[in-house]
């Protein structure tokens, strides 16, 4: 009897000792978070000046579970090209169209610039929420939501990503899906394709829906190179024009006549095949992309992407960067319309849809703040140019600070063994 | 809309087989040799806050964008 009862007693015993026994608090290695607070300006000679920021936080939750928070906030003010000619008659004088969606005209043929109307900004917030899950001890699968909203613009976006390593970790394969709905809604409306500038009929709100698949491989080469590819396939279909680009109308000694609101079509696809390589001097590290493009409207472009990472002394470093794109102009593209041919159904004189080259050449320095924490600060100047040499150039010159929080450290911050 | 879906599949089947076959050529790089590959700076976006910042600028002043990734929200500046 007694052997019995003192049986039962060490079994409940040893069964509350169990279940009281509460988990160690996970250390802070265990659990690991990654964190960035980034600060970008960036001006445009005479043009737009943009202000953004942006606040990430990516926290595991368990051995397998990992949760994201990206909050980005920007201000936007200025002007922006708006493909209209400007006249020898004009007197100097261009309407320009803000973001916003208010027209007004500034006179840049004094030696001081007027402008009669107010200056606008334009504020843009979007959120984005994460959530990565490993599904096997190989597979991890990722779903975001997008929220994105401007006073004339709204954004709701989804998406999933799914990557299994495969070959002993040296090769993943990545897939992935998402959607996006966005409205374009300028104040009092959307313009009516083709019409007069001067006409104030307006149509009701503009929507658009996206679908982009990707699909990539990243494979370790060796044990100082990696390299990645990946195509892509968008496709976009609704409201597809700019509701502030308009296109001028010169007559036969090419001085405008008319200004029209620009047209474009109501779908579009595209492509991109990217390839990108890392590689490690076993102190200096290159980074190297490429990327093809071409779309259904004709625009195709190359770009080629050089980042070189010279390591100074205790942790600190210098990041040179130069970066060359170049794009052929869309089928829709025309500098402007000769007075009385007939107007395409589809036609814009939008830049950025033209022979277009960007230049870019940048430093950045960076420093430890102790061993997960750094700070970066770069400064990058870049410059685009009409192959067709029509509009005039665009200087950009931009400047980021970034503080960043990681545990993926790099070993040269604390005397690396020799390789 | 369809129609580009299955030529985008056929295009992804012929690159998985490249993939296939190339990824036998390589030689393995056991995980005790991956130390430099596990440095932050190694990573294929070691700079997240750059890689979106620049990201955002090139889609709202050129006429392609994307490769990198997918989604990520819209944006009124193009």
């Amino acid at each position: 009897m007694n052997g019995k009862k003192s049986i039962r007693n060490a079994l409940a015993v040893a069964a509350c000792t169990v279940l009281s026994q509460t988990p160690a608090p996970a250390s802070a290695d265990e659990f690991p978070w990654k964190a960035d607070l980034s600060t970008l300006y960036y001006t445009e000679k005479d043009r737009v000046t943009v202000s953004e920021s942006i606040a990430s936080l990516r926290r595991e939750i368990g051995s397998d579970e990992a949760f994201g928070l990206k909050v980005t906030f920007d201000t936007i003010s200025g002007a922006s090209a708006n493909g209209a000619i400007f006249g020898a008659n004009a007197g100097g004088v261009q309407t320009v169209t803000s973001p916003s969606g208010a027209s007004r005209t500034i006179n840049i043929g004094g030696s001081s610039r007027i402008d009669p109307l107010t200056e606008f900004t334009d504020t843009h917030i979007a959120a984005q929420f994460a959530f990565e899950k490993a599904l096997w001890r190989t597979l991890t699968a990722r779903a975001e939501g997008n929220l994105g909203f401007e006073n004339d613009y709204d954004s709701y976006g989804a998406g999933g990503l799914l990557s299994g390593d495969l070959n002993h970790r040296l090769t993943t394969l990545t897939g992935g899906l998402s959607f996006n709905n966005d409205t374009v809604k300028p104040i009092g409306g959307t313009p009516v394709a083709l019409n007069r500038v001067s006409d104030p009929t307006r149509l009701g709100l503009g929507e658009k829906r996206t679908i982009d698949l990707l699909f990539g491989v990243s494979q370790v080469i060796s044990r100082t190179t990696i390299t990645q590819v990946n195509v892509t396939h968008g496709m976009t279909d609704g409201y597809l024009t700019d509701p502030y680009k308009i296109i001028s109308v010169v007559d036969t000694a090419g001085e405008p006549v008319d200004n029209l609101f620009e047209s474009r079509p109501a779908s579009r696809s595209r492509n991109t095949l990217f390839w990108r390589t890392a590689h490690h001097f076993t102190e200096d590290v290159i980074h190297f992309a490429y990327r093809y493009a071409w779309d259904d409207w004709g625009i195709r472009s190359h770009t080629a992407d050089l980042r070189y990472r010279y390591e100074l002394a205790r942790g600190h470093y210098l990041q040179a960067h130069l970066r060359y794109y170049t794009q052929s102009a869309s089928d829709i593209y025309r500098f402007s319309l000769a007075e009385g041919e007939p107007i395409p159904l589809f036609v814009s004189a939008d830049y950025r849809l033209g022979n277009l080259i960007t230049q870019t050449a940048g430093l950045k320095y960076g420093l430890p703040l102790g061993k997960k924490m750094e700070f970066s600060v770069r400064a990058e100047y870049l410059q685009q140019t009409d192959a067709d040499d029509r509009f005039p150039k665009v200087d950009v010159l931009l400047v980021q600070a970034t503080l960043s929080y990681s545990d993926l450290v790099d070993y040269a911050l604390w005397s690396r063994p020799p390789p | 809309m369809v129609s580009s879906l299955i030529r985008y599949g056929k295009s992804v089947l012929v690159y998985l087989i490249w993939a296939a076959l190339l990824s036998g050529c390589i030689a393995g790089v056991p995980p005790w040799e991956r130390d430099l590959l596990a440095e932050k700076k190694m990573q294929l976006i070691p700079d997240p806050a750059e890689n979106e910042m620049d990201e955002k600028i090139y889609f709202s002043k050129e006429g392609t964008s994307g490769g990198q990734g997918i989604g990520g929200g819209g944006c009124g500046c193009n």
